[in-house]
C-alpha cells in the first residue's frame, strides 16, 4: 500500500469519527435547545482538525470549506452570531454531506458536486452579520489592557529607565505554523527587552497570524535589530507609549513593586511557553484547542491503524527470535559481560513483547454479538428452537487469536444446533423447556481465556463414544478401557468420528483449529442434562510472517524478513566446484538446504533457491517447493532443544503438525 | 511405604517410572524430524497445542532392538514436559521402598534401583536425571 493511500485512509476513519461527533453534538443541541460552551468550542476544534486533516492529504476544498466553518464558529465564540437554529440545521445538513464526501472519497468517487453543494450551505450561512464584524476587526488594533500585575512590571521598567513600545506584527505564514512564530517572537524579544504583554496572550489563543506585544526595551534599535532576525514577518509597526496612557502611575507603583518580581515572571512564563511548545510539536494535533484539559486528554490516547500495530507485532516476534539466536551464540562464548547484557535485553524484549501483545487485545464482544444471529439461522435451517446468551464478553483477545476463534466456535455451534438439540417435540417429551439453550461464557485464568459452550440438548454418552471409537477402530479397545471419563469424550474428537446414526462428526476440526493457536478442546457430557464444551486458548501468541517450504517431505517455516527473494532454478554455474547462482547480474554462493541441515540430500535438482543476505552478501539455499506465506505462531522449543543450529523456534501448521522455523543465515558457512 | 510405578518395556528389557512423575502415555502420530541434534531425540510433536520433544529411550540407554512403536510416556519436571518413546506399557505396581535395590555402579548413571516384578529385574528411570542429560548434551 503506498504511503497516500494509507494517509488517505486514516484520513477516512478518522474524519468519519470526527463527524459523528459533530453531528452527535448538533442533534444534542437541536433536542435540549442549549448551546453550552463546551460544544461550540468542541465544534470549533473538530472542524480545525478536519481542515488540517484534509490539508494533509490535499483535499484543498475541503480543508477550505472547514477553514469557513471555523471561522464561523470562532465567531460565535467570540460572542459576534449567535447560532440559531437555522445555524445549526445548515450545520448538520453540511455534516451529513461531508460524511458523503468521506463516503466518496473512500469509493474513489466524484466529491465535486457534494463539495458544491456543501459550499452553497457555509455561504448561505456566511451571509448575515458576521461577515463585515468579522472581517472587518482584523486590521483595527487590538485595545491592550494591562493587568495590575503588568502595570507593576511596567512600572518597574520605566523606573529603570526603559522605553515602552507597543509592537504589531503580521507574518505571512499559514495559521497553522504561527504559533511557532508566536514562541519564536517572544523569545527573541525577551532577549532584547522585557515583554510586559502580548496579544495573544498565550500559544493556545494564536488564530490569525498577527500578534502585538507591549515591551520595554533600553533603545529603539534593539527592537528593530531583532524584528530583522524575525521569519516569515510581513509587516509591523510600533509606537511609543507613555504609562499615563496605560492608566499607569509611575511613581506609586515604583514604591510598591519589588524589583525582581518582573524577572521572575517572565521567566516562568517563558518556562511555561518552552513546555507548552513541547507538548504541542509532540501531538502536533488539535493546536488551536483552547481548553488545555482538551489537549491532553487527547494525548493520553492515539489512533493507531491494525496493519502498523501488525507490522510492530512482527518486528517483535522478529527480535524473540533475535533473542534466542544471541542467547545460543553466548552459550558458546564464555563471557560474564555478555551474559550480563544479554539477561538484560531478554527481560527488555519480553517487556516490549508483552506491551505489544496488549495493545492489540479486542474484547469478545466482538465476536460474541455476532453470534445469536447466527444460532438463530442454524435453528432455521436445521428446523429446531433455539436461543442463545453469552456472558464475558469483556474478557480480551489478541486480534488474531480472536479471528482464528470464530471459525471453529461457529462449527462447534453448528454442530450442537444440528446434533445435540432437539426437536421442540421431543424437547417436551422429555420435559426440557420446549426452545434449547445454548449458553457461552467466557472467563480469563492467568495468561488464558476459558470459553464454555454449556447446551441442554442430547450431549454424548460416553460409553457410546467408547463404544463407537472401537468400532471404528479409531482405539485400541484395552487402551479404551483404561481411559477416563473426560479422555473418553476425547476419542470424538478423532479425525473420522461419528455416532452410529451420523451425529456429532467435525469436532475434530473444531479442536484442531482450537490447538493450532495452542489452546486446548475438552468436552464433558452428561446425558439429556447438560453437556459443556471447555475451549482454552492463550489469550495472545507472537505470529511471525513465514514462507512455508518444502525439502525432502517436510514442511518448514523460513521468517519473511530473512528473505530477499526467491527464484526458481533452471541451472547452475559451477567453479572451483562449488555451486553458483546467477542472481542480479552477479554469481553468488548456493546450497543444498538439506545438506545445511545435515539431512538427505541425494535428492539433486531442487526446483526453488530462496536468496538470503548474511553480512551483506547474498547466497542460496535450494528447497523443492514454496508453499506460501502464512502468519505462523512462534511457540519455543523444550530445553532439550533450545540450542540446534538453524532451528530458532517452531509453530503448529492447520494440520496439527508441527513445523519447524529456520534460521537460514545461521546454517550459511 | 509402598511406591507406585508404570512398567513398561522397550525392546526386552523392563523399565518404570514412578507414577507421580508421568503426565501421560500417548499415541505419538505424526512426529516432526528435527536436523542437526544427537541420534536419540526423535523429534517434536504436537501434544494438545505444545510442542514436546520425543527421547528413544533405547537409544539413550544403548539398548538394542527398537522402541519404533508409536507410544510414548510424557514425564514432566518443573519447566516441560518430555516425551519418551517405548515399546509398551505393562501396567502399574506397587513397590514398598524397602524391596528397591541399589542399583550396581556399573548400570546407567540413568537407573536409581531396581526391583523385582514377577520374576524379572524392573530398572527405575531417573526422570531428573534423564533431563540433565539431555539438557547438558
Amino acid at each position: 500500500m503506498s504511503v497516500d493511500q494509507e494517509l488517505m485512509e486514516v484520513f477516512v476513519s478518522e474524519a468519519r469519527e470526527l463527524i459523528e461527533k459533530v453531528v452527535e453534538i448538533l442533534d444534542h443541541v437541536n433536542r435540549s435547545g442549549e448551546i453550552s460552551k463546551e460544544s461550540v468550542d468542541e465544534l470549533f476544534r473538530i472542524f480545525h482538525t478536519l481542515k488540517g486533516n484534509a490539508a494533509i492529504i490535499g483535499l484543498e476544498k475541503v480543508s477550505s470549506l472547514c477553514h469557513r466553518l471555523e471561522d464561523v464558529l470562532q465567531s460565535v465564540r467570540e460572542g459576534k452570531r449567535i447560532l440559531d437554529r437555522d445555524c445549526i440545521a445548515k450545520l448538520l445538513a453540511i455534516a451529513n454531506k461531508l460524511s458523503d464526501v468521506v463516503s466518496e472519497i473512500e469509493n474513489r468517487g466524484d466529491i465535486d458536486p457534494i463539495l458544491k453543494e456543501i459550499e452553497n450551505l457555509v455561504n448561505s450561512l456566511d451571509n448575515g452579520s458576521i461577515r463585515e464584524e468579522g472581517r472587518a476587526n482584523q486590521s483595527t488594533p487590538v485595545e491592550i489592557r494591562l493587568s495590575d500585575e503588568e502595570k507593576v512590571k511596567l512600572g518597574n521598567a520605566v523606573a529603570r529607565g526603559l522605553h515602552i513600545y507597543r509592537l504589531d506584527m503580521r507574518f505571512s505564514v499559514d495559521p497553522a505554523l504561527m504559533v511557532f512564530r508566536y514562541f519564536q517572537s517572544i523569545h527573541r524579544l525577551s532577549e532584547i527587552g522585557e515583554i510586559i504583554k502580548a496579544i495573544p496572550e498565550n500559544l493556545e489563543n494564536v488564530k490569525s497570524n498577527e500578534m502585538s506585544v507591549v515591551i520595554a526595551v533600553k533603545k529603539l534599535e534593539d527592537l528593530e535589530e531583532a524584528l530583522k532576525n524575525l521569519q516569515d514577518l510581513e509587516s509591523y509597526s510600533y509606537t511609543k507609549l507613555k504609562p499615563e496612557d496605560l492608566g499607569i502611575d509611575v511613581e506609586k507603583m515604583v514604591s510598591e513593586a519589588s524589583d525582581t518580581l518582573s524577572q521572575e515572571s517572565v521567566i516562568s512564563e517563558l518556562e511555561r511557553l518552552v513546555k507548552r511548545v513541547e507538548e504541542l510539536s509532540e501531538t502536533s494535533a488539535s493546536t488551536s484547542s483552547t481548553q488545555q484539559q482538551a489537549s491532553e486528554q487527547k494525548l493520553e490516547e492515539i489512533k493507531v491503524s491494525v496493519k502498523s500495530l501488525d507490522e510492530l507485532f512482527n518486528l517483535v516476534g522478529e527480535l524473540v527470535l533475535i533473542k534466542s539466536r544471541l542467547n545460543s551464540i553466548a552459550q558458546q562464548h564464555d563471557s560474564p559481560q555478555l551474559k550480563e547484557v544479554l539477561t538484560t535485553f531478554s527481560r527488555l524484549v519480553n517487556e516490549l513483547q508483552d506491551q505489544v501483545m496488549r495493545l492489540r487485545l479486542v474484547p469478545l464482544y466482538q465476536l460474541f454479538r455476532s453470534l445469536p444471529a447466527y444460532v438463530k439461522d442454524l435453528a432455521m435451517k436445521y428446523s429446531k428452537d433455539v436461543d442463545l446468551y453469552y456472558e464475558g464478553g469483556e474478557i480480551a483477545l489478541d486480534r488474531k487469536v480472536l479471528e482464528r476463534i470464530v471459525e471453529p466456535l461457529k462449527k462447534l455451534l453448528e454442530i450442537i444446533v444440528r446434533d445435540s438439540i432437539e426437536v421442540s417435540d421431543l424437547r417436551i417429551k422429555k420435559g426440557k423447556p420446549s426452545i434449547g439453550s445454548i449458553k457461552i461464557s467466557a472467563t480469563r485464568e492467568g495468561n488464558q481465556v476459558i470459553i464454555v459452550v454449556e447446551e441442554d440438548g442430547v450431549g454424548l454418552d460416553p460409553e457410546e463414544v467408547k463404544y463407537r471409537a472401537i468400532e471404528l477402530g479409531l482405539v485400541n479397545p484395552t487402551v479404551a478401557d483404561k481411559l477416563s471419563r473426560e479422555e473418553v469424550f476425547l476419542l470424538a474428537t478423532l479425525p473420522g468420528f461419528s455416532l452410529r446414526d451420523g451425529r456429532f462428526s467435525g469436532l475434530d476440526s473444531v479442536r484442531k483449529a482450537i490447538e493450532s493457536l495452542g489452546g486446548a478442546f475438552e468436552i464433558y457430557s452428561h446425558v439429556d442434562t447438560e453437556t459443556r464444551y471447555t475451549i482454552k486458548i492463550p489469550v495472545s501468541m507472537a505470529t511471525l510472517r513465514a514462507l512455508l517450504i518444502k525439502l525432502n517431505d517436510d514442511v518448514y517455516a523460513v521468517p519473511i524478513s530473512n528473505i530477499v527473494t526467491i527464484v526458481s532454478v533452471d541451472s547452475l554455474d559451477t567453479v572451483a566446484s562449488k555451486n553458483l547462482l546467477r542472481f542480479q547480474d552477479k554469481l553468488i554462493p548456493i546450497y543444498d538446504l538439506a545438506t545445511l541441515l545435515g539431512i538427505d540430500s541425494s535428492k539433486d535438482k531442487r526446483r526453488y533457491a530462496i536468496v538470503v543476505e548474511k553480512r551483506s552478501k547474498y547466497s542460496a539455499v535450494l528447497v523443492d517447493e514454496a508453499l506460501g506465506q502464512e502468519d505462523i505462531v512462534v511457540k519455543a522449543l523444550g530445553k532439550t532443544l533450545r540450542n540446534v543450529k538453524g532451528i530458532a523456534g517452531a509453530t503448529i501448521l492447520g494440520d496439527g503438525r508441527v513445523c519447524l522455523i529456520l534460521d537460514i543465515s545461521s546454517l550459511i558457512p | 511405604m509402598e511406591i507406585e510405578f508404570l512398567v513398561f518395556r522397550i525392546g526386552d528389557e523392563l523399565w518404570a517410572i514412578e507414577v507421580r512423575r508421568v503426565r501421560e502415555v500417548v499415541k505419538v502420530r505424526s512426529v516432526t524430524f528435527v536436523p542437526n541434534v544427537p541420534p536419540y531425540i526423535v523429534g517434536v510433536f504436537n501434544l494438545r497445542g505444545q510442542i514436546v520433544t520425543l527421547v528413544s529411550l533405547a537409544k539413550i540407554i544403548g539398548i538394542d532392538g527398537s522402541d519404533s512403536g508409536d507410544k510414548a510416556i510424557v514425564v514432566e519436571d518443573s519447566e516441560e514436559p518430555l516425551a519418551l518413546a517405548i515399546s509398551d506399557v505393562l501396567g502399574v505396581v506397587r513397590v514398598d521402598q524397602s524391596m528397591l535395590i541399589p542399583p550396581p555402579q556399573e548400570a546407567s548413571e540413568l537407573i536409581s534401583a531396581l526391583f523385582r516384578s514377577d520374576g524379572k529385574i524392573v530398572a527405575v528411570l531417573d526422570v531428573d536425571k534423564l533431563y540433565e542429560v539431555l539438557v547438558r548434551s
